[in-house]
């Protein structure tokens, strides 16, 4: 068991694409964690969409159909990776299906309060597929936090064509569509990042190389933020901060903590009792009707029994059971991690975590989205030292 | 803890340092890089965990949080 480096190929990824049929388009979508890269594929493929893993690596996979302009796209949801250096298996699976060529064009989800970070994979996508379009989301919380982006520098500046979305309002989306038909017609032409004169030394290690290009490209990221984003320190951005020092504190962040999981869980289970005693009347109330209905049917004894001390007895059991606290707790949850507030849920209890072999992420790992993706060998204590081999970031905002 | 050299752990909350170096190697080392610590990054410490590790930094617009056990082998001015 393990990777073995042909456990990865171009076969991978091709077997990955569902029926792909002429004049079919394949998008790549590409973009940093967290960007909302999920919300516009979802948007923008519905209920067409098929989710699996890359072959042999523990990294899920979407893929989804759109139509628009009469063309249908094929889009491939790449890992979210903040860049495509290769040390990750995300970084690894964007970078081979990137560079295998299978991708007609890209996009890069990039996140408008956070530019000059999301740049740096920009850059490096554009480097390995000429045919990229940006598409700025989050143009509403980038609003609300007071930014101005300058779209038309920006787009010449990088060379590439910049779509300003708001998937969550579904805004920009089929703009975005049409301009990856724009360039599939005339191919945008990216501008390079400036190296320095040292980078073409070649008595350099490629570990040097790739890191003088790392801080060539962040060097150019930075300067393309600075000249095109206009930022102004809003209320929101001080109360995002207030309220973050309050949850994080020594003296209030465990409490708070505490406090809030045992105000979810109560909820769930104090709620659940109400909808939880209902159904379990009504299921009382419809048995008889099946008894009779299989009386009426001369169904023998065994049957019955089966069907109904057995089948429809255990049924509604976990039914009237189960359901209702599931109901409850999830959605609860959701509000938690929709709302920005587990990742200092992991930043307080790293520490404790660490002690024990993990890391402070894995106490979210009640909810996986593909964007981020726990590796399973980082769960298995006392074994690779991998475990915490990464920072986490704290999202800056509150939704 | 005496490193050899002023590390970021020694950064006080509020305080803002400038990237020297990074005594570190392998996928950390390029994640790091690739999150824009490069030399001559300006950091700036927001505050610790209640634990006191991890600590959260604003690294070029971003809050990134580090443990202890990287953030001692990054050299800063």
């Amino acid at each position: 068991m393990g990777l073995t480096s042909d456990s990865v190929g171009l076969h991978a990824c091709k077997a990955m694409l569902p029926d792909r049929r002429p004049g079919d388009l394949v998008v790549a979508l590409l973009g940093n964690p967290n960007t909302g890269k999920s919300t516009v594929f979802n948007a923008l493929t519905g209920k067409n969409q098929h989710t699996g893993n890359w072959a042999g690596k523990t990294v899920t996979s979407a893929c989804g159909i759109a139509m628009h302009g009469g063309r249908r796209f094929i889009l491939v949801d790449l890992p979210g990776t903040y860049s495509l250096s290769a040390k990750s298996p995300e970084e690894e699976v964007a970078r081979d299906f990137l560079a295998s060529g299978q991708a007609d064009c890209t996009i890069v989800v990039a996140d408008a309060t956070c530019l000059e970070r999301n740049l740096n994979l920009v850059l490096q996508a554009a480097q390995l597929c000429p045919r990229t379009a940006v598409c700025l989301n989050l143009m509403d919380e980038a609003r609300r936090r007071g930014f101005r982006i300058d779209f038309s520098k920006l787009q010449q500046m990088l060379g590439l064509p910049v779509v300003p979305c708001a998937a969550r309002e579904g805004a920009g989306l089929s703009e975005l569509l049409s301009t990856v038909l724009t360039i599939l017609q005339h191919p945008p032409q990216p501008v390079p990042v400036p190296l320095p004169a040292s980078a073409h030394d070649p008595s350099l290690s490629p570990q040097r190389r790739a890191e003088i290009q790392t801080a060539a490209t962040i060097l150019r990221a930075e300067e393309i933020a600075c000249t095109v984003v206009r930022t102004k320190e809003t209320v929101a951005t001080n109360r995002d901060r207030k309220i973050d020092r309050l949850l994080t504190s020594r003296a209030a962040g465990i409490p708070v903590m505490l406090a809030l999981l045992a105000g979810v869980l109560f909820l769930t289970i104090l709620g659940a009792n109400y909808p939880s005693a209902a159904l379990s009347r009504l299921f009382s109330a419809l048995t008889p009707f099946f008894s009779s209905g299989l009386a009426a049917l001369h169904a023998p004894v065994w049957l019955h029994s089966l069907l109904l001390d057995g089948v429809w007895e255990v049924l509604s059991t976990v039914v009237s059971v189960m359901l209702p606290p599931m109901a409850i707790f999830f959605p609860l949850f959701t509000l938690l991690e929709d709302a920005g507030y587990l990742p200092r849920v992991a930043f307080n209890l790293d520490h404790a975590f660490c002690r024990v072999h993990a890391c402070g992420k894995q106490a979210l790992t009640m909810r996986k989205r593909p964007d981020r993706v726990q590796n399973p060998s980082h769960c298995h204590a006392g074994k690779s030292p991998r475990k915490t081999d990464r920072p986490f970031r704290i999202e800056s905002s509150w939704r | 803890m005496n490193t050899g050299f002023p590390s970021l752990a020694e950064l006080a909350p509020g305080c803002i340092a400038e990237v020297r170096q990074l005594h570190l190697s392998g996928a950390i080392r390029q994640r790091l890089l690739d999150l824009g610590l490069i030399e001559g990054t300006r950091i700036q410490c927001i505050h610790r965990s209640p634990a006191g590790d991890p600590t959260a930094y604003l690294i070029r617009g971003a809050v990134i949080a580090l443990r202890g056990s990287d953030s001692r082998r990054i050299e800063v001015i």
